[in-house]
């Protein structure tokens, strides 16, 4: 795939702008060893291994730790080119997978490239998880210290940050206790607190304000949005097309390991979230192509959009009612199993959640081998015109990750529809509609309900 | 990782390459490339992140201590408890001979700074591990990790040491033991230059462990095993082999004595508690080489006793590869007065500084794949 960047359709004049990070050709290949299959056991060697392929093969298995033996060549990066200027944000988009991770940790060092080259001008700060070194036991205040020496601040620098970091946090009361009696969202907000008041020209952020309450995710983006906007270079990895938006005027996309598209922020993220599949009413998930996290001892195998009488549908009027209907395969035993379907918009915004087992108490068995076949009935989409898309997932009661799930698993579209029976057809730029029933009192009138006496 | 040239602010003000800008603020430039081949410390760069050093190290000390009751003491307990039964198993009833030196002052002063060194390695060899969102999060040096290690373990020792102190003043004044034995000469700032070579072993041994147990998990269960083993190589509750005539050899050495007359060294180390004491005291350092030869030529002793005199020699030449043999034994002679054996001390140094060298280009060799392998 060829890729599609050019400085200069960008309006940028090279010469006047400072570049501030400058990526050359850059790959990253991870040799995959067979040693042990499974997923995650390939992670690290048992000595045993090395000292059997250290018999047959010479001593540069030692010295390099790599995998020796039947090694696979995986590259997650692939030739990555592009340059960021001085003050400008740029967002880093794809699918999981596609390599946008590994870049962000080859850029701050974390691992190194296998081939290519990248320069950053100017003091790099990274914010790939929030509170990275937090200790448990130790109270917010150290805590800060902490973090913010990793982080790579002094601590002068620290100390005379510290009480605005712990403003920003608003955790005042708390700062002098262990960090263990935080409840989850005290942690993020500490964590992103620290991070937020790094001095720094080049930032480089991965999915990490995603985590915390609504507030305080505006909180962030505030931050965020500040320090784009102060001349400082960002980049951010996100899954959220709406912060992307918001944030980035840039963006480039990853798939597979490859740059395939760099430009404004709005077509990028158009482009990105058409690669998930055209308008199909049902889709076959045996695929392996189709990317999907999870454990993975059952899976959906396929999924419909019906309407209510049963026939498949991709395009749904206003206020039309309609079934989702999976076709779900267990690979072993498993137990309280539940369905979910995240409905979000063509921007990537969730707007709701349909709550296998919250909402809709539906939990099921299965024995290994065995299938089942789960409808959620919508009687109504209060939605308004335009694309939306199902992702759908498995869980099991108390399990934190998913058996299954796959991101926009299948998207259908809106039409518009005259459903509030005046012949008006509702404008865009709104996501949801509610039935409402309406009236009005003017002066005189003896209508009016909330008129006393 | 890469070649990084974070350069220092300061040095790198003028450099045309830092940007073009005029900006009142200096430029660094990080250059990432791929990483092949071996290359040493990057002094500078740790010395940047010595804030970080310094705060890795507080916290390992801060969260050792922390919701603890006894707190800080446990640094002190640990050595006192060794103290105490190994008085109770060697002093009283194995009765090692301590050249004159009370057992519990002959083993405390030992034990505190093998303690130092082997809560070290194995908090050092497993700092990465335990602490994976630091290689894999965050880009920070990862030699401070294992340093910090061996950083907090320092803290502890310098406890241990107040309270050995206490043990000595309370050995000259207060207590009847024959401390004859034991005198406060000018070597005891020895002290000083020995703790330096306890740390670099600590740093040289912990890193490696620490990059190892990174590639292979084995060395998890390893640890613990080999501080053990290495304990009971190095002199800290028993005197160096090189002290001692071999003792141990008394029977054999008796036997050896009474058949042949070439045995002349031989027989002295057997003789020096019953007869022939008197041609000793000159020899003493010619006494582990000459051994050799004696060993071979000794046909008259019985066979077997022979041959296990000569494993004897070997185990000895074997236990002199060990670097904490010359450290231990010195720093215990400085201590309390006694003749420093600047020969194994010197070689000491040697496997130090080797050790020292392997275990951070190993280090540095397998850092650019810490993040893929952890």
């Amino acid at each position: 795939m060829q890729i599609s960047f050019d400085a200069a359709s960008w309006g940028v004049n090279s010469d006047s702008m400072t570049k501030r990070i400058q990526v050359e050709n850059l790959s990253k290949c991870y040799r995959i060893g067979h040693v042990g299959s499974s997923e995650n056991g390939a992670k690290y060697r048992m000595l045993r291994d090395v000292l059997i392929d250290a018999i047959k093969a010479p001593i540069r298995n030692l010295r390099s730790g790599a995998a020796l033996g039947k090694v696979e060549e995986f590259w997650a990066l692939r030739d990555i080119n592009f340059e960021v200027n001085q003050g400008e944000a740029l967002a880093i988009v794809g699918r999981n997978g596609a390599g946008k991770s590994t870049l962000l940790k080859v850029l701050t060092q974390i691992t190194t490239p296998t081939r290519g080259q990248a320069t950053l001008h100017g003091r790099v700060g990274s914010l790939l998880e929030v509170g990275t070194g937090f200790h448990p036991e130790l109270t917010g205040r150290e805590n800060v210290f902490l973090n913010g020496s990793i982080l790579g601040m002094g601590r002068q620098e620290i100390k005379s940050q510290f009480d605005q970091i712990v403003d920003f946090a608003g955790i005042q009361r708390f700062i002098d206790t262990p960090v263990k009696r935080y409840s989850s969202g005290m942690k993020v907000r500490l964590g992103f607190a620290v991070a937020a008041h790094l001095d720094l020209e080049i930032l480089l952020v991965d999915e990490v304000l995603a985590v915390g309450d609504a507030e305080f995710q505006r909180k962030c983006m505030g931050k965020m949005d500040e320090v784009a906007h102060s001349g400082r270079t960002v980049l951010f990895v996100s899954h959220n097309m709406t912060a992307v938006q918001n944030l980035c005027p840039r963006a480039i996309l990853l798939e597979a390991g490859q740059l395939v598209m760099d430009g404004p922020s709005g077509s990028v993220v158009e482009r990105y979230l058409a690669s998930f599949g055209t308008l199909e009413s049902s889709r076959d998930l045996t695929d392996p192509t189709v990317p999907r996290t999870g454990t993975g001892e059952a899976r959906v195998e396929k999924i419909e959009l019906l309407s209510h009488k049963g026939d498949d549908l991709a395009a749904v009027p206003m206020g039309e009612g309609i079934r989702i209907r999976v076709k779900v395969r267990a690979k072993s035993d498993v137990r309280s199993v539940y369905a979910n379907f995240v409905l979000s918009d063509s921007r990537g915004d969730i707007i709701t959640v349909l709550h296998g087992n919250d909402s809709g108490d539906c939990r099921f068995d299965l024995n290994s081998g065995e299938e089942a076949t789960v409808e959620c009935m919508l009687p109504q989409m209060n939605l308004h015109p335009g694309m939306y898309a199902f992702n759908a997932s498995l869980r099991h009661k108390g399990a934190n990750e998913p058996l299954d799930r796959i991101e926009r698993a299948v998207s259908f579209e809106i039409l518009p529809a005259d459903v509030f029976g005046t012949g008006k057809i509702p404008t865009k730029a709104q996501k949801i509609f509610l039935v409402s029933e309406w009236s009005v009192a003017t002066a005189g009138s003896s209508k009016n309900p909330f008129r006393s006496g | 990782m890469g070649d990084t040239l974070i350069e220092d602010p300061q040095t790198f003000l003028g450099n045309p390459q830092g940007g073009s800008e005029k900006s009142s603020r200096s430029e660094s430039v990080t250059t990432i490339c791929p990483r092949s081949g071996w290359k040493f410390i990057d002094l500078a760069e740790l010395w940047r992140y010595r804030e970080l050093l310094f705060f890795l190290t507080w916290r390992d000390v801060k969260i050792r201590y922390k919701q603890s009751m006894l707190g800080v003491l446990w640094a002190v307990i640990q050595p006192t408890m060794y103290m105490v039964v190994f008085t109770i198993v060697f002093g009283k009833m194995a009765k090692v001979p301590t050249d004159g030196i009370p057992y519990p002052l002959f083993s405390f002063s030992a034990l505190i700074l093998w303690n130092f060194f082997a809560v070290g390695i194995a908090h050092a060899g497993n700092s990465l591990v335990m602490s994976p969102q630091l290689v894999t999060k965050v880009y920070v040096p990862r030699l401070t990790i294992p340093f910090a290690s061996v950083g907090s373990a320092l803290f502890d020792f310098f406890i241990a040491f107040g309270v050995l102190i206490l043990v000595m003043v309370f050995y000259f004044n207060f207590s009847g033991a024959d401390v004859s034995g034991v005198a406060i000469r000018p070597t005891i700032f020895m002290v000083l230059p020995l703790l330096l070579l306890t740390i670099f072993a600590a740093l040289g041994v912990g890193t490696m462990l620490a990059a190892l147990n990174v590639a292979f998990r084995d060395f998890k269960h390893t640890i613990p095993f080999l501080v053990q083993l290495w304990m009971f190589a190095t002199p800290a509750i028993y005197m160096s082999l090189d002290e001692t005539k071999p003792v141990d050899n008394v029977s054999f050495a008796i036997t050896g004595g009474a058949g042949a007359e070439q045995l002349g060294i031989d027989s002295d180390s057997g003789a020096l508690e019953l007869k022939k004491s008197p041609d000793v005291s000159n020899t003493n350092e010619a006494a582990a080489t000459s051994t050799y030869s004696v060993d071979v030529t000794a046909t008259v002793a019985p066979q077997s006793e022979a041959k296990e005199f000569s494993i004897w020699v070997w185990i000895k030449d074997l236990l002199r590869l060990n670097p904490m043999n010359g450290i231990i034994s010195s720093f215990r002679a400085a201590l309390l007065g006694h003749p420093i054996p600047w020969h194994e001390l010197g070689f000491s140094a040697i496997l130090v500084t080797i050790g020292f060298v392997v275990g951070s280009l190993y280090f540095y060799r397998l850092e650019p794949s810490f993040a893929d392998i952890i």
